[in-house]
């Protein structure tokens, strides 16, 4: 990427739930996190460095929705469309 | 190597390429999908998958072909390579492999069916200076009604093209929504 002249820092990362953001921003662990394994918490040190950035994003635009879950015809059609999808013409 | 031109056409995925947008679609691949497994003249659905559809294990319907049921999967699956829209309702029938029934293969022929409606449907790259990478990742939590498992999508957009998406079932039974997002977003 650095190749390129892009620069990769702080990428905006769009999460729909505030409590993960939180928990991803505050670098002590609590009781309530304990049993999260250990391997998932390297996001806390990207984000104390720097390198990501969590933002949160509500769920109306939460585009993800079409992978993770079956959807209504026109919210389907939405995402469809802003995921770049579109018919090719000959 | 041998210059052989623009690419056009590679392992069945097809690229039409003009002066400022690149298309990447498999119509033809599609097209001969649903020859071979005889859905040519099947009705057209919306979407591939009904929003409230819920597959389980069965053990009361009757079974299906098993050969017939993962080759379809396996064709399908490759189809995710230019269709994010079909990911989703893949990989949850494709859970059921091991054991297939008549109500799972009408999950499948669903797929069938929105795909005939939209065989020419590709993924759209413009031409643009825009270099931001972004990423948007969600879950969905307990999403597998049989092990109570997370299903955690991610995908990734260089500008405002779609350059990879992902869907995957967690190994792990997330406590809380917070957890399964929180294990999403960590997912990178």
């Amino acid at each position: 990427m650095e190749d390129y002249q892009i620069n990769a820092n702080s990428i905006p990362i769009y999460c729909d739930n505030t409590a993960a953001i939180c928990l991803s921003k505050n670098p002590i662990l609590h009781s309530r996190a304990k049993h999260i394994e250990i391997k998932h918490h390297f996001i806390r040190d990207y984000v104390q460095k720097g390198i990501l950035d969590i933002q949160f994003i509500d769920t109306e635009h939460q585009w993800v929705d079409i992978i993770t879950k079956p959807l209504t015809v026109e919210r389907f059609d939405f995402i469809e469309k802003i995921l770049n999808m579109h018919f090719v013409s000959d | 190597m041998s210059m052989m031109g623009e690419l056009k056409f590679f392992l069945e995925i097809q690229v039409n390429q003009s002066k400022d947008k690149v298309y990447v679609h498999q119509t033809k691949y599609i097209k001969e999908l649903l020859k071979k497994f005889k859905l040519d003249d099947c009705k057209v659905m919306n979407t591939p998958m009904h929003p409230t559809c819920f597959l389980s294990k069965e053990d009361t319907v009757s079974k299906v072909d098993q050969k017939l049921y993962r080759g379809m999967i396996g064709s399908l699956l490759y189809l995710t390579a230019s269709r994010p829209d079909i990911l989703f309702s893949v990989c949850l029938c494709a859970r059921f492999q091991s054991d297939p029934r008549e109500s799972h293969l009408t999950a499948v022929k669903r797929i069938f069916r929105y795909l005939k409606g939209t065989t020419n449907l590709g993924l759209l790259y413009r031409k643009s200076l825009d270099y931001k990478l972004v990423r948007f990742c969600d879950a969905d939590y307990a999403g597998d009604r049989i092990e109570r498992k997370s299903t955690s999508g991610n995908c990734q957009f260089l500008g405002e093209n779609l350059i990879s998406w992902a869907s995957k079932r967690k190994a792990i039974i997330a406590m809380s929504t917070a957890e399964a997002e929180y294990i999403s977003a960590a997912s990178c």
